[in-house]
């Protein structure tokens, strides 16, 4: 079971990508949103370098958090549509693959919009990440990690209801509220000259998250698949 | 294949939504190698009855048992052994005609599912279509390869909804002589339909719905009237 299961989790990432690759539905609206929120904000918040320390955090958790519930939002839209979701509910094993193959595609989507929109805002922000680069990328790996873990359930508890669009962020921002604080006390603590002594605590706290959010998402999602169907 | 389910018993099934019923203490058995047809009006609980058959809807009261198994036990262990036609095509448009029946292919863990595909693209007529995305198929080359999407894992209960609808006459006569394959093979179906050719032609037994009961369920020889027992009792 477990082969299949595995062999189940590549089918569903390979049709989901060849999928986006011939639509480019989710890459396309979350890279231009990004760019938008980076325009927004650069405008809005960056009044020379001395602000930075105080508003970057901030900006790079909410632009990440506001991108993601975008990508995440489409994650089972498509299987709805002429009724897929049934399709694949028929099939044994897949309240297992079904959550690790939307988890996995939904953390590529996420990557490939943070490679647009993190370096645009470090060099809009002017930030120095010289040194502790290699931190700033774990904890948004980290943070990427927990929010697909957390969004892929939410999205699919959600997508049958027609108000899917607004409940998402309702329902799933107060769950992220920890990995939030700890994400933006980590980038705060790197701006201010802090290293893993200082921001290793946290790093540890958001992994632990992840591990919860994952599990628990893992053990829910069979009855979540079982009332959408 | 192992023949399981090889009956499928349904007794005081009822279906209700709010304070109407789509459902109403049914009871039934329906065995292997025969072909039950389902007909009656709109909204006499056919396509109810195939969704409880299928699991993908749950009973408000009674019982669905197959075989020895009960549903919730069937719907958890044994749900590939159902293949299921319903109202939507279940592809995904963007998809390749084999693609969509590579996909399903690996979900069931087949082994040889390039060559499954293939023989399934040629028993369906889509092998010239094969690498076409099905948004630019018409609804009649979608129920071809919805039907081959349906029969791909050989499942032993069948429930197909309409399984001729878009087909053109040599599209209703592939999926009769199909159908007939199948039941010769012990297979078990069911099948929704309006059209009383096809019931005549390859119906084992006739079940008529009238308004969430069973009006009619007889076994079908070769002179009796569908048409008349279905203006009688629909």
């Amino acid at each position: 079971m477990r082969k299949l299961i595995f062999r189940q989790t590549l089918a569903i990432i390979g049709k989901d990508l060849r999928r986006e690759w011939r639509t480019r539905e989710i890459l396309i609206t979350t890279v231009a949103f990004a760019v938008l929120l980076v325009v927004v904000f650069t405008f809005a918040f960056y009044h020379g370098e001395q602000t930075t320390p105080l508003v970057f955090p901030g900006i790079l958790w909410v632009a990440i958090v506001f991108t993601g519930t975008l990508a995440i939002s489409r994650t089972f839209q498509h299987e709805r549509h002429n009724d897929c979701l049934r399709a694949l509910a028929l099939v044994p094993g897949t309240h297992i693959s079904l959550y690790l193959g939307k988890f996995t595609t939904n953390l590529i989507f996420m990557v490939l919009f943070e490679i647009a929109l993190i370096p645009l805002l470090i060099i809009t922000f002017s930030v120095n990440v010289t040194g502790v680069l290699h931190l700033h990328l774990l904890a948004i790996a980290v943070g990427t990690f927990g929010f697909a873990a957390l969004g892929t359930v939410v999205s699919a508890m959600l997508v049958r209801n027609e108000l899917r669009e607004v409940l998402l962020p309702i329902v799933l921002y107060p769950l992220l509220i920890p990995l939030l604080i700890a994400g933006v006390q980590v980038t705060t603590a790197l701006l201010d000259g802090g290293d893993w002594s200082n921001v290793g605590p946290w790093i540890q706290a958001m992994m632990a998250m992840d591990i919860a959010y994952a599990g628990l998402s893992l053990v829910l999602f069979r009855w979540v698949l079982s009332a959408v169907e | 294949m192992e023949q399981f389910p090889s009956r499928v018993a349904l007794h005081e099934l009822s279906r209700a939504y709010g304070r109407s019923f789509a459902l109403h203490r049914i009871n039934l058995e329906l065995e292997a190698g025969c072909l039950t047809a389902v007909v009656g009006d709109n909204g006499a609980g056919k396509t109810t009855l195939l969704n409880l058959l299928a699991t993908v809807d749950r009973p408000t009261s009674g019982e669905i048992r197959y075989d020895q198994m009960s549903r919730d036990e069937f719907a958890r262990t044994t749900r590939h052994r159902i293949g299921w036609i319903s109202h939507h095509p279940l592809l995904y448009e963007e998809l390749t005609a084999r693609e969509n029946l590579a996909f399903f292919a690996r979900l069931y863990g087949i082994g040889d599912a390039p060559q499954r595909c293939q023989a399934w693209l040629e028993r369906v007529g889509l092998v010239d279509d094969a690498d076409r995305s099905v948004e630019a198929f018409s609804r009649g080359m979608k129920q071809r390869l919805t039907i081959a999407r349906a029969l791909i894992h050989n499942p032993q209960l069948l429930l197909l909804d309409e399984p001729a609808t878009g087909l053109d006459r040599q599209g209703t006569q592939f999926i009769a002589d199909l159908l007939c394959q199948l039941v010769a093979r012990g297979r078990l179906v069911v099948v929704i339909t309006h059209d009383f050719g096809l019931v005549r032609n390859i119906a084992d037994r006739l079940l008529i719905l009238r308004r969430g009961k069973v009006a009619y369920d007889e076994l079908l020889d070769d002179g009796q009237d569908v048409l008349k027992a279905y203006s009688k009792h629909a």
